[in-house]
């Protein structure tokens, strides 16, 4: 059966069933069963029903598997349920039918090319970006969703399976190689369009492919379970702006590592790492992993992701649970480093061992490729594929399908069959001879009114009626409404929808526009584009739009521009360059301030990532521009664009002497210079630097490696520092330049600003005070800091704004007063400290950590790069790599720290 | 299907709007209200980056104004009618981001920065702080810049309120983002209030009962003016984990159901404190943002006792109208004043009768324009024509009015159009208006002062109701400045015996 729905079409359009005036569901029918080709008819009804087609065969085909050829020529109704495809065979006795359908087998893999499918190397780490791929970028508007994820209801995840596409067998039918050139390109290989390109990349097509064909991981693994020692790795030059965008690169180059090691490959500049393979797990138990990096780092296992320490940061480490069985498990990490210097390890325990680094004899690879499920060698057998040669010309098979070199022949005219409609291939039970589609009675019956009165297709469509009919053949519907219908939220699929990152839009910017007088509103060179080529105006929209190829954008675009005409549209007025000025000053900073949200070439706005401004003369016709400007959710309900001209009335009466026409046509005029468009002021971000003068700053805020309760402090010394007051510490020590805060003084203020100037001291991590019985002990972990048992407790100020930091550590208050003391070369920092309260143990100071040398009683020398003095009451000792002085309460000292 | 049709819908109502309004000339609604109540901007000085977070009346016409740069700024001769050159001192430097600043009794400056209210003073006396305490810090900050913290001046208890933005917008991943905290007058920290989402101002109300704005995303449909109360859930759950260290608390409550409605969803959970307004989106404005109570007694006109809220985006205050009914707070907002000049966000009285305005547009655009702003609206001592309270009755609304209205005017049905709408209550990211109905309004009573307004119309729990007068006029003539109300209603009054 096809479905519930006359309309509810296995192979096309899916889950809505629009039916605007002017075509009736037996007339789609026709044209997805590609009903014209035996039954030929006019060119004005072909042009009409604008026919499916089905796939390209021959050397121009795609490689499937003979054992799903056969199975699939021998019963396609049995092999999936709805397919547009007849059953061609039913007339040929069941005895010999297996015959026919491996002789035809046999001639079409005669026509195949001689090179094998393309290599796709088994990688379970890829299941988890191709699944993300699969529910987010728009596979699953026509296709069922496969994994019900958090968010989703039982109930929407059901409707959701109920009326899709079917993917069936594809592990079993598909190379993974012939999969991934499908994707690329489907309108190539299906030219009907119903499956459009989603404009992926080769890494992204191999994801998705992966995904798709995940059974063949398992099988594979049943096959060759020896996999050889090491990770692959591959290797990107360049910058990275998170872990997404390893789904969008071309790996520079790759290989073989023997463990997880950032320097594999050790070039200058920015780059990430991917490293893949097997991670064989010894015992059953649990495990817990702890991945520390600079900068972003994220680890997979089976597909999962554990742990996500993505984005731009110092040293940072994160750790996670995970219960595993013995045996190998995918493996993925992926790492990437933008400037300064980098860190990246990753460390595992487990039942009977504690934490280490991972071992290289944990780390396997495959070798093999994947490979289809159940596929065993074929033999080609000329005189079968002769035999099928004859079979595929006598059931006419040519006549849907090119690309073989078979001459199709043609049945009755469709125009001379209206009194045969109980007959044929619309018989209830159809003869030998006539291809048997697997229809319900609802759709036999649609059928048979269309057929009967198939003389009224010759009158053209009118244009809404081609727009509705294409947006229903193409499914143009599962993700845009128009006039009411259709679109994410009618379709029940709305929950796939989803934003890149964290783009702050709500539904507009996760939905796609409506299609309401869309072609009064795109220029006709855009739509085109757009429906032929895809576009990306809205990168901050998950879903893609689709590339449906040149030919049926051609016609929708021409069928949307004259059913949205508009008899009031008014002509586009010429810009002249005072205009474009004044468009400028709107635009920008002192003006409307546009670029607060909307982007411009390469530059973010200062918020949201709204539209570029630099497309929009491309894309938009004068005349919704004007209407759009004074009430923007007229057009767009909903959206979060606000006028500035509301009621009409500009709010800047400065410009143009706050005349509405005037101000927007100014706009125009500015955005057809397009991206060449002198740059809108407020955009150029420049460094934003707290300068240090005769007075101490002080700059709270997120500091770079001195966490999130970050004070920094630049003194006219040129020395300064950054006390967390997180970790009650001091963090960080810096030379010359103290500051530069245009992250947080310009946009929203995004992110961990790094200290500006030189010599940068990097003080340990964690808590720097602590209790120990035993001096030799290990540094302890902080308390939870809500727990209050550890508190900051804040700063007073000098007459020169200099800070004495005080903090509680248990019983006891520090008071640390830091002073800059300036050398000859060197910057001394002398930090008093003075202890009150009680301690019930004994409390000592972690001073620095690393290669320490002890020098003259007191002084010590850390790394070569920073000096220590201690003039304490007690003995400064080295513990391990740990310099740590004990703490007299009460009592003072300094502490000297020169570098 | 439905959904769409409502999008639609709305938008032929749009449609037809903007129609209408392209004929209206002469004054701009901006210069109407000006007339009632100018806007005073005040200059300032080169080289001060004033985007204000909250604002704080000091004696003696001294203002201290905190800023998003991490400045607290005292600002003399605002007051002035003129104000050419009001005097910047700054204060304080180098904070993180104060959103919340007042001075105690005890004389000192209490600040909310992201991460802690700092008591701030200053020993030498020559206007610059020298001793920084921190106050409280019980809650957690992970450096994403959507975790703000709004601080509230004391409430009726002397406790501070402090509202913590969830991290991003969908998120808690740091202790109480997503919550209402108190902190005590000795700095203790009591979580006391989940389901916080994006705050963009916090105040009480005349009783002293704390108020915070909410803005449109997950679980907001629209923005909300929603009530802070001890142990109450406002909508989003997204931080309910931090159930686990309120242990004043108890368990976490079970988790609405998202795609629901917050009237159904209400009627599950007992610690579910709904909205007390509603700001129609792309209605009212786009962004809420501070509150401020007007306390003035009359100084500023008709509306005592009401509040002002600002809207960022749209740059502009807004009024709203409380009431309780069956103890639960409800009520309707109002247009009030356009045309500020950055993007609103802190609003603040003073006993002489101004509210002040302090705007910004710094990663968020506003209509303003400008990149941040220092305002005074005053009342011109003409009394506009408005509505002044919309209270629920048993059955439909009562209206009051600033000026009496034209009796035949006001009894004619055809004055008066009237809908309600509601919002899907999800965790997707705010909602289109849903479940419409316009029922008719089926009897208007004028009273013989001509002061009120009664409708008979039928009310529905969990709708905004929409009703628009553009028929009624004053007794002199006039239309309402703003004929509009959008009333949020929770519950339905009792017939009064």
């Amino acid at each position: 059966m096809l479905g519930a729905s006359a309309v509810t079409w296995a192979d096309g359009f899916v889950h809505v069933a629009p039916r605007p005036a002017g075509f009736t569901e037996g007339e789609l029918l026709l044209g997805e069963l590609n009903c014209v080709v035996c039954h030929t008819a006019p060119p004005a009804i072909r042009q009409r029903l604008n026919s499916r087609g089905a796939p390209v065969l021959g050397a121009g085909g795609l490689q499937v598997t003979p054992q799903w050829l056969r199975r699939w020529l021998a019963n396609p109704a049995g092999a999936k349920a709805g397919s547009g495809m007849p059953d061609v065979l039913h007339g040929v006795p069941e005895a010999q039918r297996g015959e026919v359908a491996d002789s035809l087998t046999q001639f079409l893999i005669s026509l195949a090319p001689t090179t094998a499918p393309a290599a796709v190397r088994a990688d379970p780490s890829r299941v988890e970006s191709g699944r993300v791929l699969f529910h987010s970028i728009g596979c699953v508007s026509c296709h069922a969703p496969q994994d019900r994820e958090a968010g989703v209801t039982p109930e929407i995840f059901e409707r959701a399976r109920s009326v899709a596409v079917p993917l069936v067998d594809l592990a079993t039918k598909y190379p993974a190689g012939e999969l991934v050139r499908f994707l690329l390109d489907p309108v190539k290989h299906r030219p009907g369009g119903r499956m459009p390109s989603l404009s992926l990349t080769e890494t992204e097509a191999t994801s998705l492919a992966t995904y798709l064909l995940r059974e063949q991981l398992a099988d594979i693994e049943r096959r060759s379970p020896a996999a050889v020692a090491g990770l692959q790795f591959e290797y990107f030059a360049g910058r990275f702006d998170g872990c997404a965008d390893f789904e969008k690169r071309q790996p520079t180059s790759s290989g073989i590592a023997a463990t997880v090691d950032p320097k594999v490959t050790s070039r200058p500049g920015d780059f990430g790492l991917r490293f893949q393979g097997i991670l064989m797990v010894p015992a059953d138990g649990e495990y817990a992993f702890s991945l520390n990096s600079d900068d972003g780092s994220q680890l997979y296992l089976d597909g999962q992701r554990l742990i996500d320490i993505d984005g731009e940061h110092p040293p940072t480490e994160r750790s996670a649970p995970a219960k595993l069985k013995a045996g190998p498990h995918g493996f993925s990490l992926l790492f990437y480093q933008n400037g300064g210097g980098y860190e990246l390890n990753l460390r595992w325990s487990g039942p009977g061992f504690s934490r280490q680094e991972i071992p290289a004899s944990a780390f396997r690879h495959f070798a093999r490729p994947m490979l289809p499920v159940g596929e065993v060698a074929e033999t080609k057998d000329p005189v079968k594929a002769a035999q099928g040669r004859d079979w595929f010309t006598k059931l006419n098979c040519a006549s849907c399908h090119e690309g073989t070199g078979v001459t199709p022949t043609t049945g009755r005219p469709l125009l001379e069959l209206s009194a045969r409609v109980q007959a044929g291939c619309l018989a209830d039970s159809v003869p030998a001879g006539a291809p048997r589609f697997d229809l319900t009675t609802a759709q036999r019956q649609a059928l048979r009114e269309a057929v009967s009165g198939a003389a009224r297709l010759a009158e053209p469509l009118s244009a809404a009626g081609q727009v509705a009919q294409t947006m229903t053949r193409l499914n143009c519907y599962a993700c845009h409404a128009r006039d009411g219908v259709g679109g994410p939220l009618e379709s029940g699929r709305a929950d796939w929808f989803r934003v890149v990152g964290e783009a702050d839009l709500g539904d507009e910017g996760r939905l796609p526009p409506h299609l309401t007088a869309v072609g009064a509103k795109l220029k006709p060179a855009w739509l085109q584009q757009l429906l032929s080529e895809g576009t990306k105006v809205r990168p901050y929209m998950a879903t893609r739009m689709p590339r449906f190829g040149a030919t049926h954008a051609t016609a929708l675009q021409a069928a949307l521009l004259q059913a949205d005409q508009r008899a009031d549209a008014a002509a586009e007025p010429v810009a002249t360059a005072r205009e474009g000025k004044l468009g400028w000053k709107l635009v920008g900073r002192d003006g409307l301030s546009c670029i607060a949200c909307h982007t411009f070439t390469t530059f973010g706005s200062t918020g949201i990532p709204a539209l570029g401004l630099d497309a929009m003369a491309r894309r938009l016709q004068w005349d919704w521009f004007r209407r759009y400007l004074p009430d923007p959710a007229a057009l767009r309900p909903g959206t979060r664009m606000p006028t500035f001209w509301p009621e009409g009335h500009a709010v800047n009466t400065a410009i143009l002497g706050g005349r509405t026409d005037a101000q927007i046509q100014a706009i125009w005029a500015w955005l057809q210079d397009g991206p060449k468009a002198e740059v809108p002021t407020g955009l150029t971000r420049g460094r934003h630097e707290l300068v240090v003068d005769a007075e101490t700053v002080i700059y709270r805020n997120f500091i770079e490696g001195a966490g999130s309760r970050a004070i920094g402090v630049g003194y006219p010394e040129h020395a300064n520092l950054a006390f967390d007051a997180n970790e009650l510490r001091l963090a960080l020590l810096w030379q010359g330049s103290f500051i530069d805060i245009s992250r947080h003084s310009t946009d929203r203020g995004v992110g961990y600003e790094p200290p500006l100037g030189d010599h940068r001291i990097v003080l340990p991590a964690g808590p720097a005070f602590a209790a120990l019985t035993d001096a030799q002990a290990a540094w302890p972990a902080a308390p939870d800091r809500l727990s209050g048992v550890n508190r900051f407790l804040g700063y007073t100020l000098d007459a020169q704004q200099r800070p004495t930091f005080r903090y509680r550590i248990g019983g006891v208050t520090v008071e640390e007063t830091p002073r800059p003391r300036a050398g000859e070369v060197d910057l001394t920092l002398v930090r008093h400290f003075r202890f009150t309260g009680t301690a019930d143990r004994p409390l000592y100071l972690r001073v620095a950590k690393g290669a320490i040398v002890a020098g003259a009683p007191g002084e010590f020398n850390v790394e070569q790069k920073l000096k220590v003095k201690f003039d304490g009451p007690g003995t400064a000792k080295i513990v391990g790599s740990e310099l740590r002085v004990p703490v007299p309460v009460p009592g003072e000292f300094n502490l000297e720290m020169t570098w | 299907m439905f959904r769409m049709t409502v999008l639609f819908r709305v938008m032929t109502l749009a449609l037809t709007a903007l129609t209408a309004a392209v004929s209206v000339s002469a004054a701009t609604l901006a210069e109407r209200e000006a007339e009632y109540y100018p806007l005073t901007t005040l200059p300032i000085p080169e080289g001060v980056v004033l985007e204000a977070g909250s604002i704080a009346v000091l004696p003696s016409q001294r203002l201290a104004v905190s800023t998003r740069l991490g400045d607290i700024y005292f600002v003399d001769g605002a007051f002035a009618p003129k104000p050419e050159h009001p005097k910047f001192t700054r204060f304080a430097a180098g904070l993180h981001e104060v959103l919340g600043v007042f001075q105690g009794r005890d004389g000192w400056f209490y600040a909310t920065q992201r991460g802690e209210i700092t008591r701030i003073k200053d020993t030498n006396g020559d206007d610059r702080a020298d001793v920084f305490e921190t106050f409280a810090d019980g809650w957690g900050i992970g450096g994403d810049y959507h975790e703000y913290a709004f601080g509230s001046k004391p409430d009726r208890d002397g406790n501070i309120w402090v509202v913590l933005c969830l991290t991003g917008s969908f998120t808690s991943e740091n202790e109480f983002r997503g919550w209402g905290l108190r902190v005590t007058p000795e700095g203790r920290v009591i979580p006391s209030t989940s389901g916080v989402r994006s705050p963009g101002g916090i105040a009480t109300n005349h009783l002293g009962d704390m108020f915070y704005t909410d803005n449109q995303g997950p679980w907001n449909g629209t923005c909300w003016l929603k009530p802070l109360v001890p142990g109450g859930f406002v909508g989003n759950p997204s931080g309910f984990k931090w159930y686990s260290h309120a242990t004043n608390l108890g368990a976490a409550p079970r988790e609405p159901a998202s795609n629901s409605r917050i009237a159904t969803e209400r009627a599950k959970m007992k610690e579910f404190v709904p909205p007390a307004i509603g700001f129609p989106y792309n209605k009212m404005g786009q962004s809420a943002s501070g509150i401020a109570n007007d306390f003035t007694g009359g100084k500023f006109g008709p509306f005592t006792n009401q509040l002002f809220v600002g809207d960022q985006t749209w740059s502009t205050v807004m009024r709203v109208f409380l009431e309780k009914v069956n103890g639960v707070y409800q009520g309707a907002c109002f247009p009030f004043r356009e045309g500020l000049a950055s993007g609103t966000l802190s609003l603040e009285f003073a006993s002489e009768g101004v509210l002040f305005a302090g705007g910004t547009d710094r990663g968020w655009g506003a209509r303003g324009g400008q990149p941040f702003a220092l305002q005074r609206l005053g009342w011109s001592g003409r009394t506009p024509f408005e509505i002044h309270e919309m209270r629920a009755r048993s059955d439909g609304f009562e209206l009051t009015f600033t000026q009496p209205v034209d009796a035949t005017a006001a009894a004619d049905l055809k004055s008066y159009t009237f809908e309600n709408y509601t919002y899907i209550y999800q965790s997707n990211y705010g909602s289109p208006e849903v479940d419409r109905a316009k029922p008719p309004i089926e009897a208007v009573t004028v009273a013989l002062d001509g002061l009120s307004v009664r409708l008979r119309v039928q009310l529905t729990p969990g709708h905004i109701h929409e009703l628009k007068l553009p028929g009624v006029r004053s007794r002199t003539g006039d239309s309402l400045l703003h004929p509009v109300g959008y009333y949020w209603l929770n519950e339905i009054p009792s017939a009064t015996p």
